[in-house]
């Protein structure tokens, strides 16, 4: 039954030079032909997705300071305008006041010298 | 019960020829299914089978990285790993669905799980642990892994080489045990019942049982064999 016997147990050294062969056949063939391009793909498209990954993280970091870039910018804009308009109505205040001086002005110097003439 | 072996004598070397017909076909099996899900494989737009034998070997990284505790590994590892667990589990349940005997003046069992020799997997035991003594020595250098022998104390050296054998037996007889006992006992059901077709309809429910427990059993045994592998890789690297 065996070759050898180790405690009165038979055991087939062929049996196991068998096992041996045909299981680091199966290993070493399967490795070269199959899994080590399965496994280098498998890598390969991880280092791809996590780069897509980081670039998807730095255009949204890159949006959002644009982002907040436009809202500064439409913000100062908005100050301007209101700063714009304020001025615009002191200036037409001013305005309004000048004139309305000038004219009451014009009609003292006018209303001098209506008594003048009928002083004369 | 116990039937007996098909025993062919080459060059003074005894070869179980049922182990050599089931291995053979184990390993075909696993080869043919890898090939058949390599040959198709397509990294963005991946097909069923595809998926599990990734996720098979992304499982078989994470018990390696769990164990061996790298980011990345040699690829060798990792295709090891896939192998063994997948030989392993092809073997254990090769011998499930059915079995051939060959009755004559003395019957002859010649379809049975390979697993369930102690042949097969002290070989598989011995080729994984002489794999991690490579490996080892491979990634720590001679030195360094004769060193390994004598850490922490000098005195823990016979203990030391003890814990190899133990280690590489516990590692072949318990894979061996557990598929070994599980189909004497889908035998014992078997048989008990064709003696009637009372008995048959009466043991044809634990037998169904039984087969599903031990389609469990081989995957769990499957996955605590590689898990050990590793741990054992693992321990040769840092103990």
């Amino acid at each position: 039954m065996g070759d050898i016997y180790i405690f009165d147990i038979p055991i087939s050294i062929g049996t196991m030079l068998y096992q041996a062969f045909i299981f680091s056949a199966l290993v070493f063939v399967v490795y070269k032909l199959c899994l080590k391009k399965v496994i280098n793909m498998l890598d390969e498209r991880r280092q791809y997705i996590l780069q897509q990954l980081k670039e998807v993280e730095q255009y949204k970091r890159e949006a959002k300071s644009k982002y907040l870039e436009q809202m500064k910018e439409l913000e100062e804009a908005k100050k301007e305008v209101k700063q714009m308009r304020e001025n615009s109505n002191k200036q037409a205040l001013y305005i309004l006041n000048e004139a309305k001086k000038e004219a009451n002005e014009l009609r003292k110097r006018a209303d001098e010298g209506m008594e003048g003439k009928k002083g004369a | 019960m116990m039937y007996t072996r098909p025993i062919a004598k080459i060059f003074s070397l005894t070869f179980d020829l049922s182990i050599v017909l089931t291995s053979t076909v184990t390993a075909l099996i696993v080869f043919l299914l890898i090939l058949i899900t390599a040959r198709n494989f397509h990294p963005y737009n991946p097909t069923k089978l595809q998926v599990a034998l990734e996720w098979l070997i992304e499982f078989v990284r994470k018990i390696a990285r769990n164990m061996i505790g790298k980011k990345n590994f040699h690829p060798f590892l990792l295709s090891l790993g896939v192998c063994v667990i997948l030989y392993i589990f092809v073997a254990n349940i090769l011998g499930l669905p059915f079995s051939i005997v060959v009755e004559g003046e003395r019957s002859v069992a010649w379809w049975k799980s390979p697993t369930a020799d102690a042949h097969v997997t002290m070989t598989l035991a011995i080729m994984m642990v002489l794999f991690g003594h490579y490996y080892t020595i491979r990634t720590k250098g001679w030195k360094n892994y004769f060193k390994g022998y004598v850490k922490p104390f000098k005195i823990l050296f016979p203990m030391k080489i003890m814990e190899q054998f133990s280690s590489m037996i516990t590692l072949g007889l318990r894979l061996f045990g557990c598929i070994f006992a599980g189909e004497v006992l889908l035998s014992l059901l078997v048989a008990a019942g064709h003696s009637g077709f009372f008995h048959a309809i009466l043991f044809s429910i634990p037998t169904f049982l039984w087969q599903a427990f031990c389609i469990f059993v081989g995957a769990i045994q499957a996955y605590i064999f590689v898990t050990l592998t590793f741990v054992y890789i693992g321990k040769n690297e840092y103990g």
